[in-house]
């Protein structure tokens, strides 16, 4: 990085990754620390998350500027351009004002220079300090010098300080002098800062100290993030599912939700959110790796499957994959006559007691509720994201961290900071000259001369056609060895680089360096790991395996060219569509940068549902959003209207938009946000046989008509889940449960005499809202739950209501007369058929529109440049869709910032003289980066959605389509050497 | 079925006391986990967490009727785990209370009374006791390593005060002697009330506050009247 | 339990001029100062310890500290194999006998509530169960009848004086 950074981002969690690249790809600088060890936070120890099932966190990566990101597992590490990471770093200390901010942080010393350490393990292999590996929760054995993340990348070493006995061993074994054992913490502070996001997350309870589950004193009482490591290849067990008592797999194994969550007597009044999920996908891994006969079993009180998805993935796992849910929050795990099985106790639905034996039981543990904001957290120009104060699965991090980086942009733009132009090294005039490689060989200190005989290598390299000057460094790790490196590229021939060295990972940021200075781009360098190859030197013939690989990368140097980077001007207009929460945020997000902005709402007035809506906060809420946006000098308005017609790219959009009185216009654009919305589902004409019988909207509507008398009110039940959460409509449409205890609170503060019942599923309080349930509860309201196949039954007796259903609890059937009946009827999204085909974006089973990744690109469209928020992407609250919506426009401004997309190096491209126009690659490209330009004639291919992932020209039958920088003859040849 | 259409207010609700003034009875969850807890849940209908559901259906004159909360053991385990913070034990004392004192099952109640009159839950005679104890001693004395053993009765100005469980007077004699052993051995000055020396208080049991608060004001005259600074708890 | 309740709800002033010992206050005290020594060698074999529901949970949840370390402490002082039921301390299982049970007809259902107690002690086998507290000495007793299990019950405090060393 050539600027220092203007943000900080504290926490490189999947939150403050989000967040940094965020920041990253509008052009700021940011430093992304952490003060563990490692980048990925929580991420790091799950493999694969729920619903998918597996991971997706690359998808995180920039869609386009590729080049300026190494493209690599986030899990693994973060490289880009404008951002530099800082690890084992805690800040102690926030100073200043928004735009001019001064930070201290301490950097703890890990015992390892990071600038040296080549990540070789000969340090870790002769350490004789063995711990416990926190890692893998405990249950195996790491070194006292260790990495950190198994995967990660770099690999460098860190030093447990606090287990290492100094014996020096590890100093003595090191080639690069990278360890220093007397470091002492270093104080790092950083001025003129911007702004700070906080994104340190929340920390995860640990059960050790609740005697009730046995956590520490049974073995096979583990907890659900060890056993994501027991999952894991890179675990415990190297990823066999095996107990930890006798390493059997287990064939009955326990899942107790809510273990540090709901639980007000430790603090704990809220819901974690994501236990739920990940328990039933846990479940179905058990099955998936130990059969199907598999005995698995969660415990629960409600099942909070309240994503769009999740009901179908429970019903999923439940009907066909006969996971087990029992309705009951258990007291205590005890132990059983055999070693090391698990007895648990609990009630079934008809309160008879079960004592039942598992092999296994997992405890569903989520947010800490001992874990303290630092003091600095409120200071002004520090914006936290949702994630530190809730624990919240994955998408909603996502679009929590988009949320809070548009906040910060906008605070930033305010305080006039804008983000430095990218100062890209001029090219030196040479590389456009005739291929002439220059190849470094490193000895690593003399350490690799007693392997390798380098005279010899040398000997063989001059074989390769071709030019090449050899150079034998005695270490190019080095400021010394590096800078007669860069001497002799920029005073010699060459113009091409190949290093045999050590760890790519570990080299390549010096590459940059060597790039930045010396005009020869980092494409145009390479690494090979001579250090790696020499590992198993006895084993085979070593230097036929060393001159094979410095070929191969030799070959590839000599063909690369540079190609001229496409470079497309950007129409700065976003389109939004839909005028509720969602699209005001995503305008207002967008406008505050100085873009344009379309706004097309197909109703004659703007706000959504405001006119539905009663709570005054969100009222209150939702009325700003209108007055900003109708005021907004950038946003212009444009009601009775639909989009009917969108083409071209991303960055170069053309849509036509139709008027209630026929006439069109036509709008050019550079993204457009889909923010179609929805609204509350109707009841069918059946349910309403009497006027006492209303939907839950409508009570809500008249509990909060102005001198309302609820004294005739006295019994109400409420019934949720009406319609929702079962075919055809089997999603939670989330705002109900909330609903239904506000507007019973209402009826309770109106008359407080009022008897009220509610019937629920599962009450889907999820994170804090929680307390609003046990502050209904508090209040004397009933809550009886019921299953979707014995659902209550109203009926009319002579003009009287009554309710009859089954309480589990009391075990007896119960009957109430009603004053009033509520039904949730839940939400359904705004028809989305036209905006789906007018902008090519694919939709969900029940209508909205599908997200290109529901955890980690929550608000994208399969489609560059077409993004999606709010009720029309799946249900949401009100805060929720305006989260989405600054999330949304965040998004669109990554495109629209900018004047100018450059290219990827790695994008398809068509030869159109032996193109047939078959168009097989427009139905596989997954990013629908590919079209026929009508008037042309031919296949065109957007580069900037494309992310050169080559599937195109894996299909095309004429070899017509070529990736850049991997073109057939290069890869030939690449080949060739490889075989030898 | 019945059909409910106003809830009483429950009186057991309004009495119990709160474990904490911020967990409410109300806030119960009904999730289960007193249920699951309990080793008596499914028999003859227990069921902690119905019991506190019904209390708040108002439905107090079932439960008081019912021998529901004479067989909990009022042990407090369906507390500890529960994360809510309901007062369950003071329910369950609350309904015992509530009971018509002819009603209260088996000898609490018995013993409550003869307390109150006698001074002790058997309405053992002051002379009888004075006897058996006296006796107890004796042999006790008569053992290697404790010569001259006396029980000190109603001793002015002793250190400790020292009551005694009904029945190690009644049918358990020769469990008294550990106490009295160990006091030997100890030196220490100690003494034993001979009116009012019950250690046991039933009304904690029963639910009956007043019975409770009289035998516990005796334990206070009684170290009054005899000077004594320390009290040893009996239970 | 209830004298010390009692005390505190109603005579708040008691405490201005008394004090008031539980048996463990009693016996960590003689044994820290020196007042009683015991024989290290008369209870060799194995020993389970229960945990009294008034004493231990409830004397946590009332008055903010339950006895569970101090009766442990004092058997460390002389016995050398004794061992904890599972689960024991604050999520302990009562023997059955508490509230008053003892005193009442339902004896069946006191005994069905004991039969987590026996299960715990069956896990344990032990050879010896030690209790400090009456109602417990006498539930266990019964159960261990009922269950034909030829277990001695004795009472912490009959342990120390069993072990007394007389000058």
């Amino acid at each position: 990085m050539n600027q220092p950074a203007n943000i900080l981002v504290i926490g490189a969690g999947i939150s403050g990754i989000r967040s940094a690249l965020d920041l990253a790809e509008l052009g700021y600088k940011v430093c992304l620390l952490d003060r563990a060890p490692a980048m990925g936070g929580i991420l790091t120890r799950l493999d694969r998350q729920f619903p998918n099932n597996h991971c997706g966190i690359c998808r995180m990566l920039p869609m386009f500027d590729r080049d300026n990101s190494e493209e690599f597992c986030l899990r693994k590490g973060l490289s880009h351009e404008n951002i530099e990471v800082l690890l084992s770093t805690e800040v102690i200390a926030v100073e200043g004002n928004p735009g001019n901010m001064t930070v201290t942080a301490v950097k703890q010393a890990t015992g390892v220079d990071a600038d040296r350490c080549i990540g070789c393990q000969e340090c870790e292999k002769v350490c004789p300090v063995e711990v416990p590996d926190t890692f893998n929760a405990e249950l195996g054995k790491r070194k006292a010098i260790y990495l950190a993340v198994p995967y990660q990348m770099p690999n460098q070493r860190v030093i447990d300080l606090q287990a290492c006995t100094r014996c020096g061993e590890c100093v003595k074994v090191c080639p690069t002098a990278a360890i220093d054992l007397e470091r002492t913490p270093e104080t790092l502070t950083f001025e003129n800062i911007g702004g700070v996001v906080l994104a340190s997350g929340t920390g995860l309870f640990n059960p050790q100290d609740m005697d009730i589950y046995g956590m520490g004193h049974f073995p096979n009482v583990v907890t659900s993030s060890a056993f994501e490591r027991i999952l894991s290849s890179s675990g415990p067990y190297q990823g066999s599912l095996i107990r930890p008592s006798d390493q059997h797999p287990p064939k009955k194994i326990a899942w107790i939700q809510c273990v540090g969550s709901r639980n007000p007597m430790i603090g704990a009044d809220y819901c974690s959110s994501a236990c739920c999920m990940i328990s039933i996908k846990q479940a179905l891994f058990a099955k998936e790796r130990l059969g199907s006969d598999t005995q698995t079993t969660i415990f629960y009180m409600d099942m909070r499957t309240f994503g769009r998805d999740y009901q179908r993935y429970r019903d999923q796992a439940e009907k066909e994959n006969n996971v087990a849910f029992v309705r009951c929050r258990i007291h205590s795990i005890e132990p059983n006559e055999e070693e090391g099985n698990l007895k648990i106790s609990y009630v079934d639905h008809s309160g008879k007691p079960v004592n039942a034996v598992f092999d296994m039981a997992v405890l569903a543990t989520g947010k800490d509720p001992l874990r303290k904001l630092p003091d600095f957290a409120a200071h002004p120009g520090i914006i936290a994201t949702d994630a530190v104060s809730e624990w919240m699965d994955i998408g909603s991090s996502v679009v929590s961290a988009s949320g809070v980086s548009e906040r910060l942009a906008r605070m930033l733009s305010s305080a006039g900071i804008k983000p430095e132009k990218q100062a890209t090294a001029p090219l030196s005039d040479k590389v456009a000259g005739s291929p002439h490689l220059q190849v470094v060989l490193c000895s690593c200190n003399g350490s690799l001369d007693k392997v390798i005989e380098e005279n010899q290598l040398a000997a063989e390299l001059k074989k390769i056609p071709g030019r090449i000057d050899i150079m034998q460094a005695k270490s190019v790790c080095d400021a010394e060895g590096l800078d007669q490196v860069k001497e002799i590229l920029l005073n010699g021939p060459a113009n091409r680089v190949l290093f045999a060295a050590c760890n790519a990972q570990v080299f390549r940021p010096k590459l940059k360096q060597l790039a930045a200075v010396t005009g020869i781009p980092k494409e145009f360098m390479d690494v090979v790991n001579l250090r790696g190859l020499t590992e198993n030197a006895a084993s085979h013939d070593l230097l036929g395996e060393i001159m094979n690989q410095l070929e191969m990368r030799a070959n590839r140097l000599f063909r690369k060219k540079i190609t001229p980077a496409d470079v497309r001007p950007i129409q700065k207009t976003a389109l939004v569509i839909g005028s509720g929460p969602a699209g005001l945020s995503a305008a207002l997000a967008l406008a505050a940068q100085n873009i344009k902005v379309v706004l097309v709402e197909k109703k004659e007035t703007i706000g959504g549902n405001f006119a539905n809506i009663h709570d005054a906060q969100i009222r209150e809420m939702i009325g700003q959003l209108m007055d900003e946006a109708k005021d907004h000098p950038l946003i212009t308005m444009h009601t009775d209207t639909e989009v009917i017609n969108n083409a071209g790219v991303a960055g170069q959009f053309v849509a036509r938009l139709r008027h209630a009185n026929g006439a069109e216009t036509t709008v050019l654009h550079g993204a457009a946000v889909i923010a179609t919305g929805g609204g509350k589902a109707d009841l069918p004409a059946d349910t309403l046989a009497d006027n006492k019988i209303i939907s839950l909207y409508d009570l809500e509507a008249e509990l909060n008509q102005p001198g309302i008398d609820a004294a005739n009110i006295n019994t109400v039940v409420f019934m949720q889940c009406i319609g929702s959460r079962e075919e055809p409509r089997n999603y939670c449409s989330r705002i109900c449960c909330l609903k239904s205890l506000k507007t019973a609170m209402k009826l309770k503060e109106l008359n407080p005499n009022c008897d009220i019942y509610v019937f629920y599923r599962d009450m889907m309080t999820y994170g804090e809202s929680e307390k609003f349930y046990t502050q209904a509860r508090a209040k004397g309201i009933i809550f009886i739950p019921f299953e979707k196949q014995e659902k209550p039954a109203i009926k009319i007796e002579s003009g009287r209501v009554l309710v009859e259903g089954y309480d589990p609890v009391l075990n007896e059937p119960v009957c109430i007369e009603a004053d009033r009946v509520a039904l949730a009827s839940g939400l359904i999204p705004n028809p989305v058929d036209l905006v789906a085909s007018t902008f090519h974006v694919e939709t969900t089973q029940d209508g909205f529109i599908q997200e290109a990744d529901s955890k980690w690109r929550p608000v994208d469209t399969g489609r560059e440049g077409i993004f999606v928020c709010g009720l029309a992407r799946g249900p949401v609250r009100a805060d929720e869709a305006v989260q989405e919506g600054k999330a949304a426009g965040l998004r669109a401004l990554r495109i629209l910032a900018r004047d100018t997309i450059p290219a990827s190096q790695h994008s398809a491209y068509v030869r159109h003289a032996i193109c047939s126009l078959c168009e097989r690659c427009i139905a596989v490209c997954p990013f629908d980066a590919r079209y026929v330009d009508p008037d042309l004639g031919r296949i065109m291919v957007d580069p900037v959605a494309c992310q050169g992932c080559g599937v195109c020209a894996a299909e095309c039958p004429n070899g017509a389509t070529l990736i850049g920088d991997f073109e057939e003859y290069g890869v030939m040849d690449e080949i060739e050497a490889a075989l030898g | 079925m019945e059909t409910l259409t106003k809830r009483k207010p429950s009186l057991i609700k309004q009495q119990a006391p709160l474990r904490d003034s911020t967990h409410l009875m109300d806030m119960c969850m009904a999730c289960g986990t007193c249920s699951a807890g309990c080793p008596l849940t499914g028999v003859d209908g227990f069921d902690p967490r119905k019991i506190i559901r019904m209390v708040l259906m108002g439905r107090d004159e079932e439960l008081i009727e019912s021998k529901l909360p004479w067989l909990c053991t009022m042990c407090g385990k369906c507390e500890h785990a529960c994360p809510m913070g309901i007062n369950i034990i003071s329910t369950i004392r609350t309904i015992r209370g509530m009971v018509d004192r002819d009603k209260v099952p088996g000898m609490i109640h018995k013993g409550i009374e003869l307390c109150l009159e006698t001074g002790n839950n058997i309405g053992l005679p002051e002379e009888d006791f004075v006897f058996i104890i006296e006796d107890v001693g004796e042999e006790l004395a008569a053992m290697p390593g404790f010569a001259d053993f006396k029980v000190p009765i109603d001793k002015k100005g002793a250190n400790i005060l020292h009551t005694l469980h009904n029945k190690l007077v009644n049918t358990q004699n020769e469990d008294l002697v550990h106490w009295w052993k160990i006091f030997y051995a100890a030196k220490e000055d100690w003494t034993v009330p001979k009116q009012n020396w019950e250690g046991v208080n039933w009304g904690l049991f029963s639910g009956d506050d007043e019975a409770m608060k009289l035998s516990v004001g005796r334990i206070v005259d009684n170290m009054d009247q005899l000077g004594i600074t320390n009290l040893m708890y009996p239970e | 339990m209830a004298t010390r309740t009692g005390l505190r709800k109603w005579f708040p002033d008691f405490f201005d001029k008394h004090q008031a010992f539980t048996v463990f206050d009693l016996l960590v005290d003689y044994l820290k100062s020196g007042r009683i020594k015991l024989n290290t060698s008369m209870f060799g074999q194995r020993l389970a310890y229960h945990d009294p529901c008034n004493y231990g949970r409830k004397s946590e949840e009332v008055f903010g500290h339950g006895y569970f370390e101090e009766p442990r402490w004092v058997l460390d002082q002389f016995v050398s194999n004794w061992v904890d039921l599972y689960p024991a301390k604050a999520n302990g299982y009562c023997c059955g006998g508490g509230g008053g049970t003892m005193l009442t007809p339902y004896r069946e259902e006191r005994l069905h509530y004991g039969l987590r107690k026996i299960e715990q002690i069956k896990r344990v086998n032990p050879e010896m169960i030690v209790v400090p507290c009456h109602s417990c000495h006498g539930q266990i007793k019964q159960l261990l009848k009922e269950h034909e299990m030829d277990i001695p019950v004795k009472y912490l405090w009959e342990m120390v004086a069993d072990a007394l060393i007389m000058d």
